[in-house]
C-alpha cells in the first residue's frame, strides 16, 4: 500500500470513528430524554391545627424524608400581624400557614361551589367557541393588568418539612440572586419585592432558615413593617412540635 | 520535525471534531433562541361561573404562568382561549382520604373513567376533554375548571386534593382546578406545574425549593425567573413541544 492510500485509510478510520462517537453522543441524550412516562399528582391536604398535622405525618410514614426519617413540624403563633391563623396547608413538600385579616368575610355562595354543593348538568355532546375579548387581549402586548389583580392582604409563612434548609435557602438565593438580596440589618434573611408590571411594590418575600428548614413568607406591603419585627424577633415565631409526642 | 508536525496536525484536527461532535450532541444552555409555544386555553362552564366571565382574570393568569418560561427558557406561550360547554362536571362532596361509599354518596370511589357519577371525574374530564375539544393546530391544550372533581391517587387513595393533571410526562394536554379559595398565586403555580410536566419535568422529593414539590405555591413574587431547582432543570426540555 502506498502512502496516499494508507491515508486515506486512516482518513476514513478517523472519520468512522468521529460519527460513532458522535452516535454514541446522541444515543445518551436520547436516553435521557425518554427515561420515564408517568403521571402523577401534586396533592393539597387542608388541617385545623398543628397537632392535626403532625398526626398526619405520624401516621403516613411516606412522608419521612430519606435521611433523618422525620419530617419538621412547626407550632406558628396564632395571630402575626394582627391577623389571624386562618388554615394550614401541606402542598408537596413544603408546609404553609396562612394569616387572613381579622373578621375576614368570605364570600359563602362562592365558597359553596368551590367546596362542592353546588352540580353541574351533564350535556349531551361538547362544544366551544372562542373567546373573541380575551384573544384580543392576548394579542395586544403592551397590555398591562391593573394592579389590583395583584394586592393580596394574607401573610403565608412555610417551611419545607424534609430539611436541609442551608442548602435550600443557598440553592434558591444563587439560581435567583438577580431578585433576591440579603435583608440589611438582619443576618440569614432574604428578601424579593413584589412589584406589579406597572412597577408598584405590593409585597415582600422574606426567605430564611430555622432549625434545618427552609422558611418563607408572603407579606403585604401594608403591614410588611409589623410582620417583619415579629419574623426576625430573637424568639422564633415557629417552634417545633416532636411528632412522636403526638398520639393518634 | 516533519512527522512531529503531522501528529501535531492530526491531534488538533481530533479535539476540533470532538468539540463539534460535544457541541451538537449536548445541549448548550446559555442564550436560547426564542421559542414560540401556542397553547389552546379552554374554559369550561364552572370555571366561568367562579370568576363570573371576568375576561382579566384568566388573561392576567396567564401572564403570570408565562414569566419564568420567557426569562428562563426563552419560551414564549402564545395563548388563545375558548369558553367551552358540555363536560360531564360534577362536584365531589368529599375530601381527601375521604373517600366515597355507599353512606356518603352512594357507591364507592373507583379507577373508571365512564362513571355513573362524579367518581373519578378528573381523570374522566380530562380524557373527555382531549376527545371532544380540537387542538390540533396548537403545541399545548389546557383546560381551566372551578369543578371539585376527584380521582383515586396512585397510592389507592381518594383524592379532590389534585389540583392539576397532565396526560402523561412530555404530554401535551393539561387540565387544572381553579378556586378562589386557593388565591390566585396557588392558581398561577398550579398552571406552571403542569406545564413543566408538558416540558417533562416530573414530582421529586428533593428539599430544593422548585414548582415540582410545591416550594412556590405561596411565592407572591411572580417575577422570580428560576422556580425549577436545578435536577428540574437539567430534565426540561424546551424543544419538547
Amino acid at each position: 500500500m502506498n502512502m496516499k492510500g494508507e491515508k486515506a485509510m486512516k482518513k476514513t478510520l478517523f472519520i468512522v470513528f468521529a460519527f460513532v462517537l458522535f452516535l454514541l453522543s446522541l444515543f445518551g441524550c436520547a436516553q435521557d430524554t425518554n427515561s420515564s412516562l408517568e403521571s402523577g399528582e401534586l396533592t393539597v391536604t387542608f388541617f385545623e391545627s398543628s397537632e392535626e398535622l403532625a398526626q398526619h405525618f405520624a401516621s403516613h410514614p411516606q412522608f419521612a424524608d430519606s435521611t433523618s426519617q422525620t419530617p419538621s413540624v412547626f407550632s406558628l403563633k396564632d395571630s402575626i400581624a394582627g391577623l389571624e391563623l386562618d388554615e394550614i396547608k401541606l402542598t408537596g413538600a413544603f408546609v404553609y400557614y396562612k394569616y387572613m385579616p381579622m373578621g375576614h368575610v368570605e364570600d359563602v355562595q362562592k365558597k359553596s361551589i368551590n367546596r362542592g354543593s353546588a352540580t353541574f348538568s351533564e350535556k349531551v355532546g361538547a362544544s366551544s367557541a372562542p373567546d373573541e375579548r380575551l384573544n384580543q387581549l392576548a394579542e395586544d402586548d403592551t397590555y398591562l393588568p391593573d394592579d389590583s389583580h395583584y394586592l393580596f392582604d394574607k401573610v403565608s409563612v412555610g417551611w419545607n418539612y424534609n430539611g436541609h434548609g442551608d442548602e435550600c435557602l443557598e440553592d434558591f438565593v444563587n439560581r435567583n440572586n438577580d431578585r433576591v438580596k440579603e435583608l440589611p440589618d438582619c443576618p440569614g434573611f432574604y428578601f424579593s419585592d413584589c412589584v406589579t408590571p406597572r412597577g408598584t411594590l405590593y409585597g415582600k418575600m422574606l426567605y430564611w432558615v430555622q432549625e434545618d428548614c427552609f422558611f418563607q413568607a408572603a407579606i403585604p406591603i401594608d403591614i410588611y413593617e409589623e410582620a417583619l419585627a415579629e419574623l426576625t424577633a430573637p424568639t422564633p415565631v415557629m417552634q417545633r412540635i416532636q411528632i412522636g409526642d403526638v398520639t393518634e | 520535525m516533519k512527522a512531529m508536525s503531522v501528529k501535531a496536525k492530526r491531534f488538533a484536527t481530533t479535539i476540533v471534531v470532538m468539540a463539534i461532535c460535544f457541541i451538537i450532541a449536548v445541549p448548550v444552555h446559555a442564550a436560547y433562541s426564542l421559542r414560540t409555544v401556542t397553547i389552546k386555553v379552554f374554559q369550561d362552564q364552572s370555571y366561568l361561573d367562579t370568576y363570573s366571565y371576568d375576561p382579566d382574570y384568566i388573561e392576567t393568569t396567564m401572564r403570570r404562568v408565562a414569566y419564568p418560561f420567557k426569562n428562563k427558557w426563552n419560551i414564549s406561550l402564545k395563548p388563545s382561549y375558548y369558553n367551552v360547554w358540555g363536560m360531564p362536571l360534577e362536584d365531589c362532596p368529599n375530601g381527601y382520604y375521604a373517600g366515597c361509599d355507599n353512606s356518603n354518596c352512594g357507591s364507592t370511589c373507583v379507577n373508571k373513567f365512564q362513571t355513573k357519577n362524579h367518581h373519578n371525574n378528573f381523570n374522566y374530564n380530562t380524557l373527555f376533554a382531549r376527545r371532544s375539544y380540537d387542538y390540533v393546530d396548537f403545541d399545548l391544550a389546557l383546560v381551566v375548571s372551578g369543578a371539585n372533581l376527584c380521582h383515586i391517587n396512585d397510592e389507592g387513595i381518594h383524592s379532590t386534593g389534585c389540583l392539576g393533571w397532565t396526560t402523561s410526562i412530555g404530554g401535551d394536554f393539561m387540565m387544572v382546578k381553579q378556586n378562589e379559595d386557593r388565591g390566585d398565586i396557588q392558581n398561577v403555580r398550579v398552571i406552571q406545574h403542569e406545564l413543566s410536566h408538558a416540558f417533562k419535568c416530573e414530582h421529586h422529593t428533593n428539599t430544593t425549593d422548585c414548582i415540582m414539590t410545591g416550594g412556590f405555591d405561596e411565592n407572591m413574587d411572580y417575577n422570580l425567573s428560576s422556580i425549577w431547582c436545578s435536577q428540574c432543570e437539567k430534565k426540561f426540555n424546551r424543544t419538547q413541544h
